[in-house]
Formats: structure tokens, sequence, C-alpha cells
């Protein structure tokens, strides 16, 4: 088994180390936006009219801040436990995949009642997808980190099967309007909310909480650490497909890649804190639709990437320094 | 049906095979040399993508293909480096830091991914005098491009340095019983960084393989995904080189019969795509509890990996 990766929500974790690793994000942004030949500030003009420019692009943001959140709270909620779900990438395409299909049956319903099908059927997916790796790590012992990462591969090439077969020549329009407040972030928000409270205060929590302290003494005391993980990855799994279902009814079109990787760089960031989380996403959001605006000037398409791996790098980082200078290094080890 | 089964008696066939398994070969062999030392190494992805982005830029430019091998080698080098520091001294996870090279890796070689040209250098098939005429097996065996000899040469050596030698034996510690290589006064961080870089290292030349021996461009897309499969691979043969050896084989079989079957039973391109990922899937479910892997894999290195 897996070990669980150091216990970082109990590590001292200043909010000097995100604002930091934020700082620093954006300082290499510079050096890329530098090599790439753009001018510094003009690269940064972009990213800035990209996110908040108008109301369009403030529209992408929070949609993608919402998504992000679900992401990142799929992934962090997952790694409380030491479950190494990674595979959110491919649960956002399940529920992408399930609201597209859903999309083409119901063009004419209203969206209030087609969205709440989209999500219930979305989180379905997603969570359906985790449970195939959770089961063959619970009863096969299979690493889920591996399956899950393979899985997202299988996930990509079957979104493509279907925009090339089934979906061939139809385009999936948003059931929502493309102004104001989307309502994926109100769903992230109530996720958000809800997770934060139900660790603390139910019984549900509490085995997750028990399970992410101390395995062994979890497993003595009784916990049922088998079902404990099944429905923690339930959970992730149908955040994610949520998520999945947002971008879609929010934004139409075909589903985005990157999305649930951006979900591990947000979790890292907050250190696995369901409400840290939230700004977390925010800033990442902000990040990525800026880059993709840039791409739209002339940057490489996949520059939103390399902006969202070096943000999980830079996490990474600050987190062990944050550790280190906690004194908890050695104590905190699995 | 009929023509799928013609396939096997095709020469060109069997030579494809022996050519799409190269690149296999050198990442599972980097993946194992990794895992066996307790690391499992998640960046294989985004340091294959680099090796692949150096070997397509060296391929363009007309540059020598060893020196492009040799480049993709340095960086994997350096990508490993970065995963033992962050592994290591940073403390931070080991699959989480992987998967934070992968995306680092694979997203970068995207972004610089050249476009559709045709490569000036690749490499030639080596034509072994005498042995590359014999019947039946010779062209397959012995007119391959220098990559397949050097996936040979690695396997041999990696099986035999792991298996026969102290080094290998120490290597071997660090990923069964890490506080015993440490009381034989051995730094288990240090032989654990030393084969993540020369794994990495390994890892990166498979991806300039792919790249340096195809006489025509390759996109991305044949790139990305085969370091998760290298990755797949090795950890369905229980990280032993004898096993992985044959699985790299058997998925340079369905690489090279994958155009052909793709044609004869009518399957859209990505469906057949999906074979191999689903098979490694398969593969690793069915001999997870058979093959007993390093006990100490994933165990941090800090204070010899003591829990």
């Amino acid at each position: 088994m897996i070990p669980a990766p150091r216990n970082m929500a109990q590590a001292a974790w200043p909010l000097i180390v995100p604002v930091g690793v934020g700082a620093v994000v954006l300082v290499l942004a510079a050096v890329a936006f530098a090599a790439l030949e753009i001018p510094i500030a003009r690269g940064f003009a972009l990213m800035w009219a990209g996110a908040f420019g108008s109301p369009a692009a403030i529209h992408d943001w929070l949609l993608r801040s919402g998504v992000l959140i679900l992401t990142g709270l799929a992934t962090g909620v997952a790694l409380r436990i030491a479950l190494y779900n990674f595979g959110a990438e491919g649960q956002v395409l399940a529920g992408a995949l399930v609201a597209m299909f859903i999309a083409t049956k119901t063009a004419s319903w209203p969206a209030w009642v087609v969205f709440p099908l989209d999500l219930a059927a979305g989180a379905l997916a997603g969570a359906l997808l985790m449970l195939a790796a959770v089961l063959l790590k619970l009863r096969r012992g299979v690493e889920e980190a591996i399956v899950t990462l393979l899985l997202n591969v299988v996930m990509v090439l079957l979104v493509q099967v279907a925009i090339e077969g089934p979906l061939a020549g139809r385009a999936i329009s948003a059931i929502m309007a493309p102004t104001g407040i989307p309502a994926a972030l109100f769903i992230a928000l109530a996720a958000s909310i809800g997770i934060a409270t139900a660790i603390r205060f139910t019984v549900w929590g509490f085995e997750l909480r028990a399970l992410a302290g101390n395995p062994e003494a979890a497993r003595f005391a009784g916990i049922p650490v088998g079902r404990v993980t099944m429905r923690v990855g339930l959970v992730s799994g149908a955040l994610a497909g949520m998520a999945g279902v947002c971008q879609i009814a929010n934004a139409g079109g075909d589903p985005h890649t990157g999305l649930g990787f951006a979900g591990i760089a947000v979790a890292t960031l907050a250190c696995l804190s369901p409400l840290g989380i939230l700004a977390a996403a925010f800033f990442v959001a902000a990040v990525m639709v800026g880059a993709e605006a840039a791409v739209g000037a002339g940057a490489p398409a996949a520059l939103p990437h390399v902006f969202v791996a070096l943000t999980l790098l830079a996490s990474l980082i600050g987190a062990a320094t944050a550790r280190r200078r906690a004194g908890t290094v050695a104590k905190a080890t699995p | 049906m009929n023509t799928a089964l013609a396939l096997l008696e095709d020469a060109a066939f069997w030579e494809a095979v022996l050519a799409r398994s190269a690149p296999f070969i050198i990442g599972v062999m980097g993946a194992l040399l990794c895992a066996r030392a307790g690391a499992l190494h998640l960046g294989i992805e985004g340091i294959l993508a680099l090796g692949a982005l150096g070997g397509i830029v060296a391929a363009q430019h007309g540059i020598d293909p060893w020196t492009g091998v040799l480049a993709a080698g340095c960086i994997g080098l350096i990508a490993g480096g970065v995963q033992a520091v962050l592994i290591g001294p940073l403390g931070a996870s080991q699959p989480l830091a992987g998967l934070a090279l992968t995306l680092a890796g694979a997203s970068v070689a995207l972004a610089a991914w050249p476009a559709d040209a045709a490569p000036e250098v690749f490499f030639r098939p080596l034509d072994v005098p005498f042995l590359s005429e014999m019947p039946n097996v010779g062209a397959a065996l012995f007119r391959q491009t220098p990559p397949f000899y050097l996936a040979i040469l690695l396997a041999l050596i990696l099986a035999y340095v792991l298996n026969r030698t102290p080094l290998g034996l120490a290597i071997r510690g660090c990923g069964e019983n890490p506080v015993a290589v440490e009381v034989q006064g051995r730094s288990v961080h240090r032989l654990r960084s030393g084969a993540i870089m020369a794994g990495s290292a390994m890892i990166a030349a498979a991806g300039a393989a792919i790249t340096l021996m195809a006489a025509q461009f390759v996109p991305f897309g044949q790139v990305a995904g085969r370091g998760f499969l290298c990755l797949a691979l090795a950890a369905a043969a229980g990280w032993r080189p004898g096993f992985a050896f044959a699985g790299a084989l058997a998925f340079g079989a369905i690489e090279a019969a994958s155009p052909r079957l793709q044609q004869d039973f009518g399957l859209r391109a990505p469906l057949m795509a999906m074979v191999p990922y689903l098979l490694a899937i398969a593969a690793l479910v069915a001999t997870r509890r058979r093959l007993r892997w390093p006990s100490a894999l994933i165990a941090p290195s800090r204070n010899g990996g003591a829990p």
C-alpha cells in the first residue's frame, strides 16, 4: 500500500506559503513569457484581460474556478486518506461525456430540468469510474495511482471516439447563459462547505480523519478501512464527474482537457484543506484562463498546462519548506 | 480474420514488432530500475516526452541521432535529479512529486513540439553481415536500427547488474529493506537518487528512440501516454527485467499489428489506441498478487527509510 503523503493538513501551513507559491508562479510565468519572446508586460496584460477584462472573461474565470474547486476537492478529499486519485481528469471527462449525450436527447427541455439530471448522471459516471480503481485497490492490491492514470488516457480516447462517432456533427451548446455568475460556482461552494462540514462534524468525516491520521490505529479502533476508502473514493469520483458536467453545461462544446490535473495543483496548493481549495482554485483558474487568452494571442497551446504544472511543483516545494521550518520533517514521515 | 493471421507469416511484420518494442524495452528497464531502488517514479511520462522532444529537435535539425539520444539522456538525468531532490531532501510524497514532473515535462514538450516537417536524420537499419542473410529470422533480428540493439544491450546489462553484482544487491536492498542498507554504511538516499537518475536517463532515451527511429514526422500524440504504459508494464512484470522484456515485446507487437487489425476489423483509431492501456490494467490486475513487489517501494529515503 502506498503510504500517505506527509500529512500536510497537520503541518504548519502559514498563509505566507501559498501566497509565496503564487508569487513564484507569477515570476515563472514572466520567465516563460520572456522565453517565448512575448514582452512580459504584454503577456500579463493579456492574462489580466483574459481573466478579468470583460463580463464574459469574468464569467469564464468564475466558471473555471467552480470547476477547479470541484476537481480540487475530488483530489484533496482522496489524498487526505492517501487514496491517490490521479484520475480526476478521466472522471471529469466521464461526467462531460454523459452531459453531452444527455444534451443531444434533451435539446428542447428547460435548463432547470436538464441540469440536475446532468449533475446526477455525471456524478454517477465519475463515481463509477473511481469505484473501479478503488475496488481493484481493495480486492487485488493494485495501486490506484497507476490505474487512475491509465484510465485517464482511456477516457481521453473514449471522448475522441464519441466525438467522431455518435456525437459527430452535433454542436453541444451551453444550457446556461454565458453571463453572470455560473451555476458551477454555487455548486462548488456548496460542495466545499459541505465537505468541510462533513469532515469536521459527521461520522463519515471522523472515520476519514482517523484514517488520515493513522491508518493502523484506525484499523485497530474498528474503523472499516475498506468501506471508508470506498466511500471517500465514491465522493471523490462524483465531485470530479460533476465538474465535467458543469463545464459542458455552462460552456458547451467539447470537454476541456487539463481540468482534473489542475485540480491536483489546486489541492496541493491548498494543502488539502477544503476551504483552502476555494481560494487556491480562484488563483489557479485565473492563471489558467489568463494563459488561455495568451494562447489566443499566439502563445503555444500548452501554455496553461505549463503554468498549472509549475503551480504544482512550486506548491510541493513550498510545502516542503514549510515543514522544514516547522521542524516537523522527521516526525511527519508516514 | 484470415488477413490478421496472415500477418504472422509476414517477415516485415516481425521486423516492425522488434522495432516498435525497442522504446518499450528501454522505457520499462528505466522504470523498473527506479522501482527496485524503492521509488515509484510517476514522472516517467513527462521525462519520456522531454526525451522525445530532444530526439525530434535533433532529427529536424540534422544533428547526429546518437547526439540526440545522448542529449535526451542528459535531460533525463537532470529531470531524475529533480525527482530525487523532491522526494529526498524535500520529502515530498513520491506519487505527487512524480506527477508534478510528468505534468511539467509533458506540457513543456507539447508546447515546444515542432511543426510537421520530415526529419533530416533518423536511425537507419544496421545490417549485421552474414547473419541478416539468414532465412526467415535473419532480416527481423539482424536488420534493425541501432536503438534496438541498444535496448537489448541495456536489458542484459541491467538484469546482470541488478541480480548478480554487489551494486545491484545494494539497489535492491534500498527497495526491500533500506534500514539494512543503511546499517551496511551505504547511503540509501544516494543509491536511490543514482537509480532514479539512471532510470530517468533511460526513459528519456526511450523517448528519443521513438522520435529518432521513425523516417517520418512523429506527432506528439504518438508519444503521449507511452511513459505510463512503460510504468504499467514494468509494474505488471513485478519489476523483473525478464518479464518486463517479454511484456515490452508483446506491446511492440500490439503496436505493430494495430494498423492492420484496425483495417481488418473496421475499428476506429482511438478505439484501437485504447487497447494497450486496457491490457496494461488487466495485466496489472492479473499479476499483482502473484509477483512480489519491493517491500519498501515508496518508503521515504530519509532516516534510511525508517518509518
